[in-house]
């Protein structure tokens, strides 16, 4: 064990340099990096039409929009397969997992089918430990996961 | 950890979430510094942002009056994460997550950080404040561990 000052209290308006990385965007502070997504509509190796969510930046508590708002887009109707897109993603944590677990929930109940791609051998890791995996195959490319569907 | 000499790395973070990648990536650092491979460099980095986060949401509860300190000690076998706020600690764990019961509605999408944490690090305790504030969470990573 080591000593420790008593740092939970109240906060010293002293900045650190670390603070200091935070990123300046339109004038308001932001260390997260907004979510940014897309929607590509491709046909899989058999024909069938695949719509690619693709996302970039951070995904945790405020992507709420980016994940779930470029969802609810999709006609209901004619998209039956929905392939993630994570290459253009760096962080992920467990809110960004929780978002992209209702992104599932809302897609097995509108009876549609979910994969992904594109995410690091660690982020690849954690949703198999989450046990996304089971809902979600995983996919190393594009190119793979096209093939396979 | 070790009795060799060690280094200590000290920061406090504003109680805005976003802040806990400015401890996860000086985490980062410090265990480059110290030789650490890079798939434990992840473990680590998403370990320190769900304390840290933790901390902003349920130890601070988002009051941006308040701080979190992060204090680092690098050995050379080991790398320990001490996460403090002003919170009175955690009552009890919450259960493994399942995500059958989050998928069936029965289990609320979130709720995963604390499962995490216990997943990717070697070590874990949760220590409540003797003064009903002041909790924090230690982390321990090994360098030597070999990944699954």
């Amino acid at each position: 064990m080591f000593s420790i000052r008593p740092i939970g209290h109240r906060r010293n308006r002293t900045v650190s340099p670390a603070i200091q990385l935070k990123q300046e965007i339109g004038g308001k502070s932001k260390v997260q990096s907004e979510t940014k997504s897309r929607v590509d509509q491709l046909k899989s190796s058999q024909g069938y039409p695949v719509a690619v969510l693709r996302f970039e930046g951070d995904i945790a508590s405020t992507s709420k929009d980016a994940v779930l708002g470029a969802y609810k887009t999709l006609p209901k109707e004619t998209t039956k397969l929905i392939l993630l897109d994570f290459t253009g993603v760096e962080y992920i944590n467990s809110s960004g997992i929780a978002l992209i677990i209702q992104l599932l929930i809302e897609a097995s109940n509108s009876g549609q089918k979910v994969y992904a791609f594109g995410l690091s051998p660690h982020f690849t890791k954690v949703f198999t430990m989450v046990g996304i995996t089971k809902y979600a195959n995983l996919y190393p490319n594009q190119a793979a996961a096209l093939a396979a569907l | 950890m070790s009795e060799s000499k060690s280094t200590t790395v000290e920061m406090r973070l504003p109680t805005k979430l976003g802040y806990e990648k400015v401890a996860m990536s000086t985490a980062a650092s410090v265990a480059k510094l110290q030789g650490f491979p890079e798939d434990r460099i992840e473990d680590l980095k998403t370990a320190v942002a769900e304390a840290c986060i933790n901390a902003i949401e349920h130890g601070n509860r988002l009051d941006e009056k308040l701080s979190v300190g992060v204090v680092l000690k690098a050995d050379s076998d080991a790398l320990e994460v001490k996460v403090l706020d002003d919170g009175k600690g955690i009552g009890k764990q919450p259960p493994k997550p399942d995500i059958d019961r989050k998928m069936h509605g029965e289990e609320d999408p979130r709720g995963m950080g604390m499962f995490l944490i216990q997943a990717l690090v070697d070590e874990v305790e949760w220590v409540p404040g003797a003064d009903g504030k002041s909790s924090y969470v230690r982390l321990v990573i090994k360098l030597d561990k070999q990944t699954a």
